[in-house]
This record gives C-alpha cells, structure tokens and sequence, in this order.
C-alpha cells in the first residue's frame, strides 16, 4: 500500500466523528451481531427470468451490517482490496447514515462501485482478509455495503441531481489535452473517469455498438442489469468524456488518425475476449460453441430476435465446459433460457474452482450440476450433424502445479458419456487482436508488454491495461489499471507542462 | 453519418443501398466487409462493400433476399440514418498487377467478388469471370459484372465446372478466385488443383460481432484455426478445409 493511501486513512480514522461512533458500541456488541443475508428472489422463480438476483440490503439491514465493522486500526480489507478502497472509511459513514459521504469515500479510489459490489470476487479480496474471519466468524459483508451504498447515491441522484463525482472537476484546471480510450470496458471506464477529473479533454472509442465491454456482453443482467452500466457511462458523459462507437482502432481508424486528430496520449484497454479452444475431437460440431458467442447472443440479442440464418440456443440439455465466472454465467443462463438439464463439466474439484463463491451458490440453488474432475475428450454429432453426446474423461487430482492449484490427471479408460443438446465452451480467452500500434512490443500470447509501475508500453504515448496486458482477470483489476495509468499519464502529462518556458 | 443516400431495387430478390460515412468509406479496400444493424435491436448483419468512393465518402452494398431483404427494407428509407455501421472489417484481398485472372461467382455470392474484379481491372489484369446463374439475383448484377470484364459468361452451377476447365484451358489464368456456394467452392478448389492454378476464395460466414470475440466464423486454413471476421474472408483456397465449414453450416440451414 502506497504512502498516500495510508495517511488518507489515518485522518479519517482519527477523526472526532469516528471515534465517537467506535465508543457507541463495545466491539463485543458489535461481533455479536449476525452478518447480514441480503433478501434473493427464490431460485423457482428468478431461473424464469433475467431479473437481478441479489435484491440489494435496506437502509436498516445495510446500517445493522456496517455496526458490525470494528474499524480496525490496520485493516486487513483494505490491503485484500486490489485498488485499496477505503473500505472501514465509506462503512463507518453508512454507521452514521451518511450515505453521501460514504460514496465519496469509496469514489476516492473507485469509480465503478455498484458493478464491482456485485462482481467481485469479495471471499478472495477484501471479505477473505476480515478481522471477522480470525475470529471464526463471518466476514462483514463489505461487497453487499458497496452495493448498498451505491445503489442508493444513485436514488438520491434522482431526486437531488447533484453530481458527487464530478465535483472535483471545477476546482481542476482544464487541459484542452485530448487523450483517446480504446474500449469501453471497466479499465477504460476508469480511466476516462481519471482523466476527465484531472480536467483533460477524453474520448473513448469502442467497436461494438454498446458501451460497457465485458459488463454488457459478458456479465448477464441477472448478475449486473445493463442500466448500472449505462449509469456509469452517464455520469461519465456528465463529466465531459466523449464516447464514439462503431469505431475499431486499427480499422477504422489508425493509429496515425488518432495523431492526426490530436490525440496525445492513448490507453489501450481492449481486453482479453478472443476464444480459447480445448483442440478435442468434434469441436467444431454444430452444437458446440464458445461462451461468448452464447453470452453475446442471449444478452444483446434476445432469443427472440434471431433471424432465420442464425443458430437457435435452445438446448434442452447444456453442458458448460469450465469453472470461472464466465462458465457459471453461461450456464445459469441455461437455465433461465429453458434448459432441462444444465450442467457444468470442470476438470478439478469444487475445491480448486476459480467462479465467486456466491455464482456457485446461487447456481447450485437453480439446479445445476456440477460434473467435477471430468474432462471432455470429444464431442459426438448424430446423423444428422448435429451434436448429441459428449465424451467425458474421469481425472483425479495430482501434484499442485505452479498456479499452486492440484492438476488433474485422467483416470485411464474411465470414460463417461452424457447426451447433450449445446456445449458452452469456456476454457479461458486470449487477448483480443491487436489495435495495430507501431513499435508496440507484445508477449508471445499477445499481451501488450508494459512498464510495471506506470503501465506505459513500449510505444509512445500510448499506455495499456485491463485483461489485454493480465490476460483474463477480474473488473477490479481492470479497473485498477485504469486509474494507475491514468495517474502516470498524467504525470507525465503535467512533467512535460513544467518544463515548457514562455 | 450512416446516411442512406439512395435505395435502388435490382429485383424483389435483391437491392441496392448507398450509405454515406466518410471515415468508413475512405478506409475500406477491396476485400473487406462492414457490420450493419438496420435497427437498435436488430440483428448484426455483414455486408461486402461492393463499391466505396472515398471522396464523397459513400460505399455500396448489396442486400439480399438471404439477408432477409424483406424485413430490412421495413425498416430503412432514403434519407433515413442506420444505427450502426462497423468497418472496414477483415483483411484486404491481394491481387497482382496485369495477370490474367479467373473469377467465378454463383448468384448472391458474386457480389463479394465484384469489388475484386474492379480492383484487377484497375491493376490492369485481364479479367474473365464465370457467373452460375441460379435465380434472378444474379440476372440483376449482370450489367456491373459485364461492364468490368474482358469476357463474361453465364453458365448454370451443373455446367460450371466444365466451363472452368474449357476457359482454363483457352485463358491458362495466372489465379482463380472464387466465391458461393461451398460445396461449389470445394469443387472449384479441387479443379484449380487439378491445373496448378493458385487460387483464392471468398468465404462467407457467419458472425455476431466481427472483430474475433464469439468464435462463430471460425475455420480451419491450412491446418491452422482462424476467424473469418479477422484473417478472412478472403483465403487461399488451397488451404481451406471446406468439409469443415460444409459441417459447420450445417447449423445455419
């Protein structure tokens, strides 16, 4: 954790307010409350439509769970949180109902807090590193507070128009410095937002016809609905940031355009969203495809709209081949798109599977089975063509390999086959083609090579971040990114101001 | 942007639509393709540009019956805007100067070919195309092709692979290229082969987003998995496995 960070927290900790709020209650009072269950529509019902599970805490659940926060000295959930978000800060100021105070708290660090109160993955980050925990009890619920806290800033705003982000954008002077943004996903998102605030002049470019990126076509509305998103984007479009569409930089327009049209500085958060595929028999079989093509499909078009050339979705029985978030997301999908039999096939144990804790949970309450240390070796097409059986290998768990996860190793000759109607291929992406930069240096898999600390490539001006450098990871590292490049761009941005003499 | 300029109907099978977009139009070269949605929640349709003038920054594309030209003329107008329009997309077709070229189309599958063949004449190859004439799609393009060409013939898709071999054998074409039907394009590759032609194909696939996220326009070239929207869709012929998208069609019927 970076100095800075450090001292903002030891103000607001130190602060008459918060110390008074500790001295309300005994932290033996505190442990002594239960951790919050956030009400959920019931798996019956919900796997009949798209609507958001999580229902989100009320005001006196969300207040109940941010009295159980101890306010730790040395918080453990901060240093677990990939951007170190000011997490006892934003909870204490929902202890004393200062909902407005506590978004600007967590706005300090993150500019996506409704979507990242709902995807993240908080068992591993902030919630895995509570005080709660050394205790033998349950963490607070720190990703249900960040939703709350979002979510309800965002009723506010509807009655009260009043910009909380963007207040720091008047005190900043403006640069009439154009930076351009390659993607609309959370990295970019973050880092227009950055940007923006420091007061230079943003324009985010995005291929498809949607802005959102992964959190549109990828996340399904029941896990993150589309309007938090194009909240987001709204907010960002308050602050000034331009968003262009239809526009595949390296396509439609170069690198040299973007030169041309003034642009000083570029970040390249394009993404890792290029299928991976396992190289097995009958992979290619029509009934087989990847987690993007049936993602994309059911989020942005609705089955209802698939012309008469397209592919039908319809299975009655779904295998989804992998364990990550994306996997679950397919395949609870599934379910909610009429399959009768929706099953996720995983080559390790439900011990070693990457997906959220909560996807799992709510999946295995919709009815999905889970085909754990099993591994397809082929798919099978009837006569007609088209897919009905897979084939799947029986493996066991070996040594760990050097992800530290067991590897799994077949069990030989033991070989099972399970009918199937559509498999969902999901077994990790690859960075997207590249934007065609000059002297742009990537690694063999096709990530973009950067400087660790300022995320600067080996191209001028032009800065990366997001899954096209990580290869697949989460939205907060993404976001993270974002704002890391941003704070170096500008930097360098405001380095190079300095030394012009008049 | 997006404009549509004029609407020009060919036939109750196909039609004709100039789209004016300067930054579009001003990039696109001969080979490449466009994304259009004629509606916000329309489906992603793609398009080969059959003709692109970068000055006045308009392109032409062909609208087909297969596109479902009924439900999109529904829905656009003269005068009217499109939603979205995305491209250049995919790799610009190579061709040579002053060879003798071969072209053969089949009905809606000429159309990718057209800008090819302006391109070999501007290259100043000798331009002899071979048109399959199964429906009056083709009936309507007739005059474009013929203006472009040295030599045109209309041959139905039984006698066509005969008339390839008699023309190969008249022209001795230096390449083919060759867009259609695929069990067409297979026997097409296997005759060039036949006769050590070097040739290329235009392959038209299937695609949701056209910049190489879902996987639905993947085929194997050479051995080798590749996405249409990005590597394509142009490749050489020789290279690609055609009982593989043969199969892989197969869904889309």
């Amino acid at each position: 954790m970076n100095s800075d960070i450090e001292e903002i927290f030891d103000r607001g900790r130190d602060e008459q307010w918060r110390v008074d709020l500790r001295q309300t209650m005994t932290p033996k009072q505190r442990t002594a409350i239960p951790r919050v269950r956030m009400p959920e529509l019931d798996p019956t019902f919900r796997i009949s439509n798209n609507r958001e599970v999580g229902e989100g805490l009320s005001v006196e659940q969300a207040v109940l769970e941010a009295t159980r926060c101890l306010d730790c000295a040395n918080p453990g959930c901060v240093k677990g949180c990939p951007v170190h978000n000011d997490i006892p800060g934003f909870i204490k100021n929902l202890e004393r109902r200062n909902f407005r105070e506590a978004i600007n708290v967590l706005h300090r660090t993150t500019v996506l807090p409704a979507v990242c109160g709902r995807v993240c993955p908080q068992e591993k980050q902030c919630e895995g590193n509570c005080t709660y925990l050394k205790m033998g009890k349950k963490a607070v619920s720190i990703g249900a507070l960040e939703r709350f806290t979002a979510d309800i800033n965002r009723t506010f705003d509807r009655f009260i128009p009043q910009p909380t982000s963007t207040d720091d954008v008047k005190k900043r002077p403006t640069y009439p410095i154009k930076v351009a943004v390659v993607g609309s996903g959370p990295s970019g998102l973050a880092f227009a937002g950055d940007m923006a605030r420091r007061g230079y002049k943003v324009t985010v470019f995005e291929a498809l016809s949607q802005f959102g990126g992964v959190l549109k076509y990828g996340i399904p509305e029941f896990c993150l609905p589309n309007k938090i998103v194009d909240r987001e984007i709204q907010k960002l479009r308050d602050m000034g940031v331009e968003f262009i569409k239809d526009c595949f930089i390296g396509r439609t327009l170069s690198y040299e355009d973007l030169h041309k049209l003034g642009y000083k500085g570029l970040y390249l958060a394009t993404g890792a969203g290029k299928p991976r595929f396992m190289g097995i028999k009958g992979e290619n079989i029509p009934g087989v495809m990847t987690a993007n093509e049936y993602l994309i499909r059911l989020n942005l078009l609705g089955n209802a709209m698939f012309g008469k050339n397209s592919v039908a979705v319809n299975g009655k029985r779904v295998a989804v081949i992998g364990g990550g978030n994306t996997a679950i997301d397919a395949v609870r999908f599934a379910v909610r798109n009429g399959a009768e039999e929706a099953m996720i096939v995983y080559r390790r144990s439900m011990d070693e599977i990457p997906a959220r804790e909560e996807e799992i949970r709510h999946a295995k309450e919709e009815g999905i089975k889970f085909f754990t240390l099993h591994n397809p070796v082929e798919y099978v097409a009837d006569e007609n063509g088209r897919l009905c059986k897979m084939l799947l290998q029986r493996m066991e768990l070996g040594e760990p390999d050097e992800s530290g996860r067991r590897s799994p190793v077949p069990v030989e000759g033991d070989i099972v086959e399970v009918p199937v109607d559509i498999v969902v291929v999901s077994v990790g992406y690859l960075p997207n083609p590249p934007a065609s930069i000059p002297n742009m240096i990537t690694r063999k898999g096709g990530q973009i090579e950067v400087d660790d600390e300022t995320l600067k490539s080996s191209s001028n001006g032009v800065y990366a971040g997001g899954d096209i450098v990580r290869g697949p990871a989460t939205v907060i590292l993404a976001m993270g990114d974002g704002r890391k490049a941003a704070a170096s761009m500008a930097a360098a941005f405001e380095e190079a101001m300095d030394k012009i003499k008049l | 942007m997006n404009e549509i300029i004029s609407i020009s109907h060919y036939s109750e099978k196909s039609a004709r639509v100039k789209i004016a977009n300067r930054v579009v139009a001003s990039k696109v070269q001969p080979g490449q393709f466009v994304i259009i949605k004629f509606s916000e929640t329309g489906q992603r349709i793609p398009f080969p540009v059959v003709e692109c003038d970068g000055e006045t920054g308009e392109l032409d594309i062909i609208i087909h019956r297969a596109d479902g030209l009924d439900e999109i003329l529904g829905l656009i107008q003269e005068g009217g805007v499109l939603p979205d329009l995305l491209g250049p997309l995919g790799m610009p077709a190579v061709i040579d100067e002053n060879k003798a070229m071969l072209f053969i189309g089949d009905g809606a599958g000429f159309v990718p070919l057209l800008p090819l063949i302006h391109e070999a004449r501007r290259k100043g190859c000798q331009v002899h195309a071979i048109v399959s004439e199964q429906s009056s799609q083709t009936k309507c393009l007739l005059g474009d092709i013929n203006s472009a060409c040295n030599d045109l013939t209309v041959a139905s898709e039984d006698t066509v692979p005969e008339i390839v071999r008699k023309w190969i054998e008249m022209y001795k074409p230096d390449k083919m290229v060759f867009s259609g039907p695929t069990m067409l394009m297979k026997n097409l590759t296997a005759i060039a082969r036949e006769h050590n032609i070097p040739a290329d194909c235009v392959l038209n696939m299937l695609m949701i987003d056209g910049i190489g996220i879902c996987g639905v326009c993947r085929v194997m070239i050479g051995g080798v998995q590749k996405q249409t929207c990005i590597d394509g869709p142009v490749f050489n012929a020789w290279d690609v496995d055609f009982d593989y998208i043969l199969n892989r069609q197969r869904s889309f019927v």
